[in-house]
């Protein structure tokens, strides 16, 4: 009788559990990768994930700050990881496509960073960079084209940044496991590690999905329920707690990487991109590959034009457009061509009817993706521009 | 007396077993809609198709055409629906899916059905409330939609219209062709619906596109298959009426 009573509670006790939904929010014990760092999580937002050889802590944070905006870290001087990923701009830069520290032009634009930590694939077409720690190796040490400009100047690098008192401190507290070593090894741990803080969350939709009613404007909900919507299909691949795909975090066992062709160009009636940005096809060498390329978060979207993988969509109002038409059309010049008809593209991509209002109403929701604070969040700030 | 533990035991496990429905929320038995879709009114079938004037003054004889929906959803008058906590299943629906307030299906209907002719889409159960609008999903067709016709192609696509036009001031008919793949939504007003559990409990809508418009602002002769597929998709859904029986 004693045990049968027992099995009741049980039962009870889980009956309860089943039904209140704060209990189930699992608090996921934290990976032995994250020891003493303090993640500042918005609600609802899991842990991001960190590489068991790169565990976070205060310290690496403060000194990958640090090195993210120091301009010590291009060939000459004049760059730094923040002059292509400003704060103000969400971690990109306003610029259609990107310019590196040489003036040279980058094919592509510079991606936001925000909530870069959750990302499953880094980079607009490649599916092999998944670390930040890796990908940090690629605008340093680039050479097509010339980002940082670093290329065959490591050992100037290292000289440079083992002279700043500064960095004399931190890299051992940081790195204590390893003497504070200042290497390319520390130094892209270091980098990844603030990127990883990098974390937005608090746009009028976060404070309305946390309970705020009045958060959003009738508008911004009208245009939620429009980007949820069968019709418009937007959140196929903008969609979960990072408005994208291809995200990852703490706890999660299979990454899941995707690439889209959204029907941008179609040059030779075939499908064609322009090159040398032709997706993935870049990487894999596979023609289905053509004008695949990473779906962003849309955190934030509002201050991250010009638009698309290569900025040539200046405005929202635009990619609504392209969007709704089922792709893009360029009568003239040498990307002329049908996007819509674009064999490659994305079977979500089918084009829709939108009235005025629903599209003031769309961009009324972007916009409300916005989070302000972290715009201006001193955590996440150029420390270099305030006294160390 | 040796049965008393053992009864006090059933007991509890029938309370334990009865418990999550009234622990973990109410439900309301009996309400029902019945959705039925009407074939558009206007203008009249005439030995199988329809005859427009439009704006631009074209003359117009439409010999086929074809629209594909997905679904039907009534909307609730307090507008936006209101989530209050983060969910971690994506808040939109797959294709296809059924709710209380939304009938989720795939078929292709015949733009040249006789007016008036009925059919019944499905029953929604749901909860009380006031309903402002009935929205008809517009989408591409699916390869197992049902009624896709045998003479054209409606796969992938959302609308299909044909035949023939004469342009303003011309006398030769020429052949054209509409289609598009774009989604669209045809939102028809209601009065408000109100259902209750004490008051209003069972209701018949239905649905219609009634418009005689459905080629305005369609210059045949210069607009492309898809420009004119979208064109008449516009019309159409622009002109969705609800009505109660």
């Amino acid at each position: 009788m004693r045990s049968a009573c027992l099995l009741l509670h049980l039962f009870f006790a889980a009956l309860a559990l089943s039904c209140d939904k704060d209990s189930l929010k699992t608090d996921l014990p934290s990976s032995p990768a994250e020891d003493s760092y303090v993640w500042k999580l918005p609600s609802g937002f899991p842990k991001p994930k960190v590489p068991a050889d790169n565990p976070m802590n205060t310290a690496k944070v403060e000194l990958g700050r640090r090195l993210f905006y120091d301009r010590r870290l291009s060939g000459n001087g004049t760059y730094s990881c923040g002059s292509c990923h400003e704060q103000k701009r969400a971690f990109t830069d306003g610029r259609g496509v990107a310019l590196g520290s040489t003036g040279e032009v980058h094919p592509r634009g510079s991606m936001s960073l925000a909530n870069v930590g959750y990302a499953a694939a880094l980079t607009w077409a490649n599916p092999l960079v998944t670390t930040l720690e890796k990908q940090a190796l690629t605008p340093m040490f680039g050479e097509a084209p010339v980002e940082l400009g670093l290329a065959g100047k490591e050992e100037e690098l290292l000289e440079r940044l083992r002279r700043e008192p500064l960095y004399q401190k931190l890299f051992p507290e940081a790195f204590p496991e390893v003497g504070g070593t200042i290497n390319l090894d520390t130094i892209t741990k270091a980098i990844a590690a603030f990127e990883r803080t990098l974390i937005s969350g608090n746009s009028p939709y976060d404070r309305y999905l946390a309970g705020d009613q009045g958060a959003m404007s009738e508008s911004a909900l009208r245009g939620k329920e429009l980007f949820f919507s069968e019709r418009l299909e937007c959140f196929h691949c903008h969609g979960g707690f990072l408005l994208a795909d291809s995200v990852t975090h703490d706890g999660k066992v299979m990454d899941e990487v995707m690439f889209h062709n959204t029907g941008l160009y179609n040059i030779d009636g075939q499908g064609g991109y322009p090159a040398p940005n032709r997706g993935v096809l870049e990487i894999s060498n596979r023609p289905e590959d053509m004008g695949r390329f990473k779906a962003p978060t849309l955190r934030n979207i509002a201050v991250t034009g010009p638009y698309m993988h290569d900025g040539s969509i200046a405005t929202l109002s635009e990619v609504i457009d392209h969007y709704a038409a089922g792709g893009r059309t360029i009568a003239t010049g040498p990307y002329a061509g049908d996007g819509s008809k674009n064999p490659y593209k994305s079977e979500f991509v089918t084009g829709f009817l939108l009235t005025p209002q629903e599209k003031l109403d769309l961009i009324a929701f972007l916009e409300s993706l916005t989070d302000t604070d972290f715009l201006v969040d001193p955590d996440f700030s150029d420390p270099w521009l305030s006294a160390p | 007396m040796a049965f008393r533990p053992m009864i006090l035991l059933l007991v509890s496990l029938l309370i334990a077993f009865l418990s999550p429905l009234v622990a973990c929320g109410e439900q309301e038995e009996g309400i029902e809609v019945a959705v039925l879709w009407e074939a558009p009114p206007g203008p009249p079938v005439e030995r199988n198709e329809r005859r427009f004037t439009s704006d631009l003054g074209y003359q117009i004889r439409l010999t086929h055409g074809y629209l594909s929906s997905q679904s039907v959803e009534l909307v609730p008058c307090t507008g936006a629906v209101r989530r209050r906590s983060f969910s971690w299943v994506r808040e939109a629906q797959a294709h296809g899916i059924s709710s209380p307030t939304r009938l989720g299906f795939a078929r292709v209907d015949s733009l040249l059905a006789s007016p008036g002719s009925l059919v019944h889409l499905g029953t929604l159960a749901p909860p009380p409330g006031s309903y402002c609008a009935l929205t008809l999903g517009l989408r591409v067709a699916d390869e197992d939609a049902e009624g896709l016709p045998g003479e054209v192609d409606m796969v992938g696509k959302t609308i299909v219209v044909g035949g023939f036009y004469v342009a303003p001031g011309g006398v030769q008919e020429v052949a054209f062709e509409g289609e598009t793949t774009a989604s669209a939504a045809a939102k028809a007003a209601l009065g408000p619906l109100v259902l209750s559990g004490e008051g209003s409990r069972r209701a018949t809508l239905v649905l219609a596109l009634e418009t005689e418009r459905w080629f305005d602002g369609a210059d045949l002769a210069n607009l492309s298959r898809e420009q004119i597929g979208r064109v008449v998709l516009q019309n159409l859904s622009a002109a969705a009426k609800a009505s109660a029986r």
